[in-house]
C-alpha cells in the first residue's frame, strides 16, 4: 500500500511560484517578441484632409505613418517624391540607415530592394531618374517628424533617398530639402530596426508600402 | 552572398560609429553647438577636444578653447554679426561660426579661415579685440567672393592701383602681414591688403564694416581707395540692397 504523502506548505509556494514564472516568461516572451504591441495604431478610414494630394501614407512593420508634403516649400523636390510615390517605387524598400532615436533613412532603390538588397553599396543607389537640385533657401524648421530628401555622394543633388527625424535637428536647415511632415504615426517608425554599433543595419526593416492618401480611400 | 553578407556584418562591428550631426554637415570633429541664433540662423559651434582636419600639406588644425576667453570673443562675435541683416547670411552661404584657439593653417598661425564649401567660419579666439571684428568681417567677404564669383569678373580691380605697383605672389608670400591701418594708403587700408587683390578686397570690406569713419576719412585722401570702396559698395549692394555699411 502506497502511503500518500502530504505536501508541506512550502512545496504548494514553490509550485504556485513556479507556475507564476512560467506564465509570466511566456507573457512576456510574445510581448518582447512583437514590437509593434505598443504603438498606436492609426486607422486611415477615419483621416480627412483638405489637401488629399499633399498626404502620403508610408505602411512600415509596425503599422501607418501620415506624412503631409509641402510643396509650397519645395515644389521640384515634392514632385519628384510623389513620382516615386505613384510608380511605387519605395515599397519593398530598406530603412538601411537608422540612428536610434534620430532618424531613419530609406529610399535607395537601386541597391535597397528587399529582394536584391546589396549591402556593400546600399546607400549609393541611384533611381532611374536624373539627379535634381537641393531646394534649401527658404526658412525651414527641421522639428522632430521632418521629411527629407538626404543628399547624393557629391553633395549638390538629390534623388530618391529621404529620412524622417526622430528629433529636432535645427543645423539641417539650409542643408537638406524639406519634403513634408509627419502628421500622424510616428511611434511606427521609433520601432524600426536599428543598430547600436552602427547608423547601418544589416537585415533591415523594410517600407511595405508608400501611397498616396487619394489612392487609399 | 553569405560570406559578403558576415564580411560587412564584422566590419560593422569592428567599427563603431556614433552620429555626429556636426561633423556630417561640416566634416570637422570635436564641435558641439554653443548657441544657434534665431535672429541671422548662424550656429556658434566650439571644440570639445582639439581638431585637425585635411591633408598634411593643406591643414587645418584648433585647439579647445578656455572657457572664459570663449565667452567673451563669442559675444563679440556676435556683435559683429549682427551688423549684417538678418537674411544676409542665408543669402551668401555662411551658417557655422567655430570659435577656436591657436588657429594654424598648412602649419602657418592663421587669426581666420573662411570655407565656403562647408559654409563656415573658423575664428581664432587668441585673436585681440580690434583685430577680431576686422578678421571676421574679412572672412565673411572670402565666402561672398567665392560664392558670388560672377559680381567679380567684370572688376578690374588690380588697374585701380598706381601703374608701379605689384601684388605679391600669394597671400603668405609678403613679409608683412600687419593688419594696421596704413596712414599714407595710396589705395590700400593694411599692409596685408598689398599681398593679393583678394585680400585687398576683404580687407577693405573689412575697415568698411568695421569701422566705417575710419574708412570715410581715408576715402577723402585717397582717390584710389575711393574707387576701390565704390567697387565693394556696389558688389554688396547686389548681395543686399538694404545693406549699411
Amino acid at each position: 500500500m502506497l502511503k500518500k504523502i502530504k505536501q508541506t506548505k512550502s512545496e504548494k509556494l514553490l509550485l504556485i511560484f513556479l507556475i507564476l514564472l512560467a506564465v509570466f516568461s511566456l507573457i512576456s516572451f510574445t510581448l518582447i517578441k512583437n514590437k509593434c504591441l505598443f504603438v498606436e495604431k492609426v486607422n486611415l478610414t477615419k483621416l480627412n484632409f483638405d489637401n488629399p494630394e499633399n498626404i502620403v501614407i508610408l505602411n512600415v512593420p509596425c503599422g501607418n505613418v501620415v506624412i503631409e508634403l509641402f510643396p509650397n516649400i519645395s515644389p521640384n523636390s515634392v514632385e519628384r517624391f510623389k513620382k516615386l510615390v505613384k510608380k511605387k517605387e519605395y515599397d519593398n524598400v530598406a530603412f538601411h540607415r537608422v540612428v536610434e532615436n534620430f532618424l531613419v533613412q530609406a529610399g535607395d532603390l537601386e541597391f535597397g530592394k528587399k529582394d536584391n538588397i546589396n549591402y556593400t553599396y546600399i546607400g549609393s543607389g541611384r533611381s532611374k531618374y536624373d539627379l535634381i537640385k537641393p531646394e534649401t533657401d527658404k526658412p525651414f524648421q527641421f522639428k522632430r517628424g521632418t521629411v527629407a530628401f538626404a543628399k547624393s555622394k557629391s553633395g549638390d543633388a538629390e534623388d530618391s533617398e529621404f529620412f524622417i527625424l526622430l528629433a529636432d535637428a535645427f543645423l539641417f536647415e539650409g542643408e537638406y530639402t524639406p519634403l513634408g511632415r509627419v502628421v500622424n504615426g510616428i511611434s511606427a517608425l521609433e520601432k524600426i530596426k536599428f543598430n547600436d554599433q552602427s547608423e547601418y543595419v544589416l537585415r533591415p526593416d523594410f517600407i511595405n508600402s508608400l501611397k498616396m492618401f487619394s489612392d487609399i480611400n | 552572398m553569405k560570406l559578403n553578407f558576415y564580411i560587412i556584418f564584422l566590419l560593422l562591428l569592428s567599427f563603431v560609429v556614433s552620429a555626429d550631426q556636426i561633423f556630417d554637415l561640416i566634416k570637422i570633429p570635436n564641435l558641439t553647438l554653443h548657441k544657434l541664433e534665431n535672429k541671422n540662423s548662424l550656429a556658434y559651434l566650439k571644440p570639445t577636444k582639439d581638431f585637425f582636419v585635411g591633408s598634411s600639406s593643406e591643414n587645418v588644425s584648433c585647439k579647445k578653447n578656455q572657457s572664459q576667453n570663449f565667452n567673451e570673443k563669442y559675444l563679440e562675435a556676435q556683435k559683429g554679426f549682427n551688423k549684417y541683416n538678418d537674411d544676409f547670411f542665408r543669402k551668401i552661404k555662411l551658417k557655422y561660426i567655430v570659435l577656436c584657439n591657436e588657429l594654424e593653417i598648412a602649419g602657418i598661425p592663421a587669426l581666420g579661415f573662411a570655407n565656403p564649401e562647408m559654409k563656415t567660419l573658423i575664428l581664432n579666439i587668441n585673436t585681440n579685440n580690434s583685430d577680431f571684428e576686422r578678421v571676421l568681417h574679412h572672412e565673411v567677404f572670402h565666402i561672398i567672393e567665392h560664392n558670388f564669383n560672377k559680381y567679380f569678373l567684370n572688376i578690374s580691380w588690380s588697374d585701380l592701383n598706381s601703374k608701379e605697383f605689384k601684388y605679391s605672389a600669394c597671400s603668405t608670400c609678403s613679409n608683412n602681414y600687419s593688419l594696421e591701418k596704413i596712414n599714407n594708403s595710396k589705395g590700400f587700408v593694411s599692409e596685408y591688403a598689398k599681398s593679393t587683390i583678394s585680400e585687398d578686397m576683404a580687407e577693405t570690406f573689412s575697415f568698411m564694416m568695421s569701422d566705417n569713419k575710419i574708412i570715410q576719412d581715408m576715402i577723402s585722401k585717397d582717390e584710389i581707395l575711393n574707387k576701390k570702396v565704390k567697387t565693394i559698395q556696389n558688389i554688396v549692394k547686389k548681395l543686399d540692397v538694404k545693406h549699411q555699411f
